[in-house]
């Protein structure tokens, strides 16, 4: 009987979460220069298909001490909804997603700003987030780390040059990860 | 059967030991603005000290903030004089003689460090988590803070033209303290 409820609890336990997805940092798509150690610097992410929740680990090592990246999704989408879970989508025209040229390469694309990692004296930094519920969707989406706190948010630097990106995953620009929400 | 028992009585006591009990304390407003909207019952800060690693553990969580916002959040010392760094943070001005402010009509000598930035959602919602160590062993007389925005002391934001002080915890005035001891 112990053993029964054992395995009822694994079943329902690995039904809700789904594994974590670990990725690295590309250097841009705005600024190629910021220093990184993109060998252990990451973003982790996962699924939970029962709460319909994305929770997202951003990781910075060996960025610049002291220095406020505003961590968010970028999605790659022709249309998209006003939010994305609890967070209120940006660059959106009558729904529709706004189309950009980086590294060559031209896309439409809205964002959804989630959170700022603010560095130590040695450049390292982490920021968590959970969002969600979030609607039923394939999205297409690269994560990225902006060169300030501010863009589209209050309290910070404003919509200045803060809301380039320094670091981009998986990148480069329009090369995307894709997240379900079942 | 037996040593196995001993076994787990021990690891329970080690980690007892090294773990201690999270506290969490409420926020109050100020010490600069008191007009900024929060749900005080619901938000909280809450901390934990790891004496084996000499870690302090905090997570800052606001509730019913001004949505989509970002507010810095830090340690603020009551102090005479203070080391340059706090674990793995820099301490405003360098470290050294504690600078001497009035709020809320209580003259202090104090210090700080920022050590990251909670982001509101649409609700007002917004937590941050960090770990900061090995710190120096002592015992820390502190008030923790959040700004009204961020950048202050760090890159990236808006500067140092807006430090001021939306929440203090434990408070309600200035230089209400926690003790915070690093073994």
């Amino acid at each position: 009987m112990k053993k029964l409820l054992m395995m009822a609890l694994l079943l329902s336990a690995s039904a809700g979460f789904a594994g974590t997805t670990t990725q690295k940092w590309t250097a841009g798509w705005d600024n190629f220069g910021e220093p990184l150690n993109y060998t252990t610097s990451k973003v982790a992410w996962s699924v939970n298909a029962s709460s319909k929740k994305l929770t997202v680990t951003y990781t910075l090592v060996s960025a610049i001490p002291g220095k406020l990246y505003q961590v968010d999704l970028a999605f790659f989408c022709s249309t998209f909804a006003n939010t994305f879970g609890q967070f209120p989508v940006q660059r959106l025209v009558n729904g529709d997603c706004q189309t950009i040229t980086r590294q060559n390469v031209t896309a439409a694309a809205a964002y959804v700003e989630v959170g700022v990692v603010t560095t130590d004296l040695n450049g390292n930094g982490v920021f968590a987030v959970t969002i969600g519920p979030i609607a039923a969707g394939t999205y297409n989406v690269e994560f990225r780390a902006l060169d300030g706190a501010g863009c589209n948010l209050t309290g910070g630097a404003g919509n200045g040059s803060d809301c380039d990106a320094d670091f981009q995953s998986p990148g480069p620009f329009g090369t995307t990860t894709t997240i379900v929400i079942p | 059967m037996k040593r196995n028992f001993l076994l787990s009585a021990v690891l329970l006591f080690a980690t007892a030991h090294a773990f201690a009990g999270a506290t969490t304390q409420k926020w109050s407003a100020g010490w600069d603005n008191f007009g900024e909207p929060l749900n005080y019952k619901t938000s909280k800060v809450t901390w934990s000290v790891n004496s084996a690693k000499k870690t302090l553990s905090v997570t800052f969580k606001l509730a019913a903030a001004s949505p989509n916002k970002l507010y810095q959040v830090g340690i603020n010392f009551f102090c005479t004089t203070f080391p340059a760094t706090f674990g793995n943070y820099p301490v405003n001005g360098g470290g050294g003689a504690c600078n001497t402010i009035t709020r809320q009509g209580v003259t202090e000598g104090v210090t700080s460090v920022e050590i990251g930035a909670v982001t509101t959602d649409e609700h007002g919602n917004g937590s941050f988590a960090v770990v900061i160590g090995p710190i120096a062993a002592g015992s820390y007389v502190l008030e923790f803070q959040t700004r009204d925005s961020v950048g202050c002391n760090l890159i990236g934001g808006d500067g140092n033209s807006d430090c001021a002080d939306d929440f203090q915890s434990p408070g309600p005035t200035f230089g209400d303290t926690t003790t915070i001891t690093i073994p």
